[in-house]
């Protein structure tokens, strides 16, 4: 309902008002026509009483400019939800892919940095021409293949940060749905639907681990050989504690 | 012997083949997801070394699709993931696994189970 509605309203409720009021007035000018109905001098009566008839329209009219008042900033802390909050969790994300997208570049380079590494011991091997140089160029191959196996890093720090990435988007799609709250406070209509939605939505199969970890020992792989061994010959049940 | 390397990470499809060539395995073709892979098993794959978690089609799907292929129902696979949990194990297992390993491996730890997986009448890891 808009304001010109409601104004309209109150100034037909006030034009009735007076109405009644007129009427209430010629009762009491001609009692004695109707005195002899005791109910009805009981309504005039109370409605003569009545002290805050004549200034109800007024009332009226300044509760909805209140409310329009407050509706107004509400859209407003709403629009500035999208614009700052739900902007700045978008621009993070974007952030995240741009360091998954640039260390793995990086990574790549390095690979192939190596790559060349090898090549250059392999070559200056076989021109060393004397056994006693070959345990040094073969610790020096083992040491470059020992960097070439750490940059799995790249791996595990990509899937962390796509962990992170969905946590973000988990988030602005609940802030987005929060500032569509208020919309639904000004316009009416089903409350919670997005957040049912969002709840659902999240659950997806996932491309990378959020779990996954650098910190992997023997040990740990020594458990997954025991959990696989206990499958294969059916004595895991799902349930069991994590490794 | 001819190997199918699959990840949707380039840096770790470099390090498996990496490792594999260090050990001797030089013939490796390479896939990024499972669908991808599962396009490339055409009865010449004698192991495979797969990611579980990639986009398109994971690696547990991609297990399960590759051992309804008459032609790789024995095929060796080996699951190299970051996943650690019993439950995943067990997923594994009854997918078609081979083998297990967590990542990041080192290549000592590949060639032990390559050489368990491939040996005459293996076992699991």
């Amino acid at each position: 309902m808009d304001a010109a509605q409601v104004k309209a309203l109150a100034t037909e409720l006030e034009i009735t008002l007076g109405l009644v009021g007129e009427l209430i007035g010629e009762l009491q000018g001609h009692a004695e026509a109707w005195t002899g109905s005791v109910r009805l001098r009981q309504l005039v009566d109370r409605l003569a009483a009545r002290p805050n008839l004549g200034v109800l329209p007024a009332v009226l009219l300044r509760a909805h400019a209140d409310i329009s008042g407050i509706l107004g900033g509400i859209r407003l802390t709403r629009e500035a939800i999208e614009a700052h909050t739900v902007q700045r969790i978008r621009d993070t994300k974007e952030k995240l892919s741009d360091v998954t997208t640039t260390t793995e570049s990086a990574t790549l380079e390095l690979l192939d940095g190596l790559d060349r590494s090898l090549e250059l011991i392999n070559s200056l091997e076989a021109e060393a021409q004397g056994a006693s140089r070959a345990g040094g160029y073969q610790s020096l191959r083992e040491q470059v293949s020992a960097l070439y196996n750490h940059l799995q890093f790249q791996d595990i720090t990509a899937q962390q940060l796509q962990g992170v990435g969905q946590a973000l988007l988990d988030l602005e799609t609940r802030v987005a749905a929060v500032a569509a709250l208020f919309d639904q406070a000004l316009h009416g209509g089903p409350g919670s639907a997005l957040l049912q939605y969002i709840e659902t939505a999240s659950s997806a199969d996932l491309s990378y681990n959020p779990e996954a970890t650098m910190n992997r020992t023997r040990a740990d792989q020594a458990m997954v050989d025991e959990a696989f061994r206990g499958a294969r010959h059916g004595a895991v049940s799902p349930g069991t504690a994590r490794s | 012997m001819k190997c199918l390397v699959v990840d949707d990470s380039a840096t770790m499809r470099r390090i498996v083949v990496n490792a594999l060539k260090s050990i001797g395995y030089e013939n490796v073709v390479e896939a990024a997801d499972g669908s991808d892979a599962l396009q490339k098993c055409d009865g010449t794959i004698e192991l495979v070394i797969t990611d579980w978690n990639m986009p398109v089609m994971g690696g547990l799907d991609f297990v399960k699709g590759l051992r309804a292929l008459p032609q790789h129902a024995k095929t060796p696979i080996l699951m190299v993931t970051t996943r650690s949990v019993k439950e995943d194990i067990l997923q594994a297992v009854e997918a078609g696994v081979s083998s297990y390993i967590l990542k990041p491996f080192t290549p000592q730890v590949l060639k032990e189970k390559i050489d368990q997986i491939l040996a005459p009448a293996s076992g699991s890891a």
